[in-house]
């Protein structure tokens, strides 16, 4: 039998379709576009219309992107991940850092409403991570422990009530990645009688 | 509907008609909804779905006067749909698994409009609501990423006049 009982939606398609981008070709991005993307995915709203008190930096010059990968490199040391690893691994990170087509550091200023502020802050990701998508703009979240290490605090310019929610590594890609299957939904209901 | 559109028009729910969402449907949506990045492939969510035998036993945990979006949907609401996520003592875990339930939650909303389906999720901290957790059977070492409340959109309502969307020359945007 047939596991569906309609043809696909479009949406339906690209919520599929969508997978993890990890490596990316070196084309670079038009931050304009990219820009765009994330207000229209910003300003969509999912559960009000309070809007999260959300800080993005899109980082996606050659200088800006030393600026950042340098900040983040710094975390990794401070964390002692690299600290007794030789120099050459730091420069292939560094390398691979720089390589990467743009870095989008969100933010969030933490408030009463923490969890919901956050919650609005993942769906807005996520549905700017949709709109990449189907636009062939690939991407990958980051959200490794590192990134709550004060010298990211400092290097990015966060205020004392505000948090770094993640980091988005963004680019084009050649060929996404198969598709990891799903438990279906079945698996995971309760009905509450 | 390409997502652009999508995005501009889709808005939280806020009245629904009484046309029942049939249950192929709904696991179709999910079916659907569960491709959302989750981190090591976790998938950590899980579904509660509250019958209507259920649903008044639900209301009645829920005091109306400090949660009234909340008591609304639990009233209104055809379909009412409960996300829970491990709250794990590992803080980096439970993050990312609530984010990945937030993912799903988006995927939902935006597949339901497509249908004609309006979602309200409603969102707070519950973990004081502790009758609310207990009669939904959500577990101690669990928290609620959403509740949910799916129905077909009153005509009126899908293209409802709410408040002006926040101008989005309003986001906050630095450029390195
Ligand atoms: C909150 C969150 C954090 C994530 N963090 C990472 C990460 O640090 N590194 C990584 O490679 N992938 C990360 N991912 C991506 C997941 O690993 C990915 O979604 C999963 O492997 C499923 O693959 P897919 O997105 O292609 O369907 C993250 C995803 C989410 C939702």
């Amino acid at each position: 039998m047939n596991e569906y009982s309609q043809p696909r939606s479009g949406i339906s398609a690209l919520i599929r379709d969508r997978r993890t981008i990890r490596s990316f070709t070196s084309d670079p991005l038009d931050r304009a576009e990219v820009l765009s993307q994330l207000y229209a995915a910003a300003s969509a709203v999912a559960t009000d219309w309070t809007q999260p008190d959300a800080r993005y930096i899109f980082v996606g010059s050659d200088d800006g992107k030393r600026r950042a990968a340098a900040i983040i490199m710094e975390a990794y040391r401070e964390q002692g991940l690299y600290r007794f690893l030789p120099d050459k691994l730091n420069r292939v990170m560094q390398e691979r850092l720089a390589r990467i087509p743009a870095y989008l550091i969100v933010q969030l200023r933490t408030g009463a409403a923490a969890e919901r502020d956050l919650a609005s802050v993942y769906a807005a990701l996520h549905r700017f991570t949709l709109l990449a998508w189907s636009r062939d703009i690939g991407l990958v979240w980051n959200t490794e422990p590192i990134l709550h290490k004060p010298c990211i605090a400092q290097g990015f310019g966060l205020g004392n009530d505000q948090r770094i929610v993640c980091i988005l590594y963004l680019g084009r890609f050649a060929k996404a990645p198969k598709a990891k299957r799903r438990t279906p939904a079945q698996d995971k209901l309760t009905l509450l009688r | 509907m390409n997502m652009t559109a999508l995005l501009e028009q889709m808005r939280p729910a806020r009245r629904f008609t009484d046309r029942p969402i049939a249950e192929p449907l709904l696991l179709e949506l999910l079916n659907d909804a569960v491709w959302a990045p989750t981190h090591k492939l976790r998938e950590a969510w899980r579904f509660i779905r509250i019958t209507d035998s259920a649903r008044p036993r639900l209301r009645t945990t829920v005091d109306s006067s400090r949660y009234p979006a909340l008591a609304t949907v639990l009233k209104e609401a055809p379909l009412l749909l409960i996300v829970a996520v491990p709250d794990s003592p590992n803080s980096h875990v439970a993050e990312d698994d609530f984010a990945a339930a937030c993912c799903l939650i988006q995927n939902l909303q935006l597949l339901a409009w497509e249908q004609g389906i309006g979602m309200a999720w409603e969102l707070a901290d519950y973990s004081r609501c502790a009758s609310l957790l207990a009669t939904a059977q959500v577990r101690e070492d669990e928290r609620i990423a959403g509740v949910l409340g799916l129905g077909y959109f009153a005509n009126d309502d899908r293209n409802a006049d709410l408040p002006p969307r926040p101008d989005s020359t309003d986001l906050q945007v630095q450029v390195w």
